[in-house]
């Protein structure tokens, strides 16, 4: 019988994770708060079956990385409280060259496909293309096609997007 | 301009968030109810095998107190195919209680959710269709040899041949069994389709190179 207690200590440790995949996959506030409670009960049911053969940490974005890809939500009229993330910020130095790119590049990266998110999740947090296979059930070749792709489109795309900026 | 270049900032701007949840408040998620989509097929399957169970009921209790023959067999024989169904329905649930294997790898946790949800659709819209024949043959040879049964007052129909009644039946099943394979199409594709497909896009974007 898994331990709530030890489950809880350890999700507490990695939350951070898990704040990550919702930030990436919702825009909205609400949405967020709902993937983060999917991910967490998703988590625990879960829990049973982890032997801690690998680190818990990859087991987390494993089992968050399925509960945002099927995580679907109906398409909402009113959009709800956009996340401060979206929107410009204030405090940002107008014209600040590098933070330019990131907001660009963040922009272009919501714009891909769940897919191609969780792939670059993984990388950003600088799995090797082998271990962002065994977690994505592709080869790293596979892998490493994807990213290429990935690379190029979001270059493109955030180039696009500074410029609008 | 590289996502290499910028991966650190990036990583940060994608973990900032507004707070952080404290131990209590990560255990008290744990007793909340599960949103996903699998969730909702066992909630959906618990619903339809409490639907059986009451008309099992309803099937039982009619068998018992009607005076004609020919209902009595309709329905005990209905009963007991809903009963089947109830076996059926509780099999799906217990599986799909078990799919909830959210850490295996994306790729064969999609394709484990997918091709469950299409046999159940496969199999549900298959059960639904066979039904209507089957109903279709007891009601014709029971109202023929039982043509008393048939409450033709309600129709306001005062003398009605066996053929009249089997002419009547016929129309009636075929409007039936049309408006049924319409309806179950779209009462499925409506729960469960656009997700399946959405499911199916992912595997297939995964899958190719």
């Amino acid at each position: 019988m898994p331990s709530e207690k030890e489950f809880v200590t350890l999700l507490n440790q990695h939350q951070k994770i898990v704040y990550k995949v919702c930030n990436l996959y919702m825009d909205t506030v609400p949405d967020r708060e709902d993937l983060f409670q999917e991910i967490t009960l998703q988590a625990w049911k879960a829990y049973g079956s982890f032997r801690g053969d690998a680190k818990f940490s990859t087991w987390l974005y494993r089992v968050a990385l399925n509960t945002a890809i099927t995580f679907f939500r109906r398409e909402k009229r009113n959009p709800g409280i956009i996340s401060t993330e979206i929107l410009p910020d204030a405090a940002d130095e107008p014209g600040d060259p590098v933070e330019e790119q990131v907001k660009a590049m963040y922009a272009a990266i919501g714009q891909l496909s769940k897919v191609d998110k969780a792939i670059v999740m993984l990388y950003l947090e600088d799995y090797s293309y082998n271990e962002i296979g065994e977690t994505m059930g592709i080869t790293a070749n596979n892998v490493a096609v994807k990213m290429n792709r990935i690379k190029a489109r979001l270059k493109e795309q955030a180039h696009a997007a500074e410029q609008d900026l | 301009m590289d996502l290499d270049n910028i991966k650190d900032q990036l990583k940060q701007r994608i973990a900032n968030d507004h707070y952080s949840r404290s131990p209590e408040q990560l255990a008290a998620l744990l007793n909340r109810r599960a949103g996903s989509m699998v969730g909702k097929l066992k909630n959906s399957l618990r619903f339809e095998i409490a639907g059986c169970v009451i008309v099992i009921a309803c099937f039982v209790w009619i068998a018992a107190v009607t005076g004609h023959r020919s209902y009595r067999i309709y329905f005990s024989v209905f009963a007991v195919v809903m009963a089947v169904l109830l076996v059926a329905l509780a099999v799906l649930l217990n599986r799909t209680t078990r799919l909830s294997n959210t850490d295996l790898p994306v790729r064969h946790n999609l394709q484990l959710i997918a091709g469950h949800m299409k046999k159940l659709v496969k199999w549900y819209f298959f059960f639904t269709m066979l039904l209507i024949p089957v109903c279709a043959a007891f009601v014709i040879v029971l109202a023929y040899y039982e043509k008393g049964s048939f409450p033709t007052h309600l129709l306001g129909w005062q003398q009605v041949s066996p053929a009249g009644v089997i002419v009547f039946l016929g129309v009636y099943l075929l409007v039936l069994t049309i408006a049924a394979y319409y309806f179950t199409k779209w009462y499925l594709k409506k729960l469960y389709g656009n997700y399946i497909s959405r499911l199916e896009d992912c595997i297939n974007e995964l899958s190719e190179e």
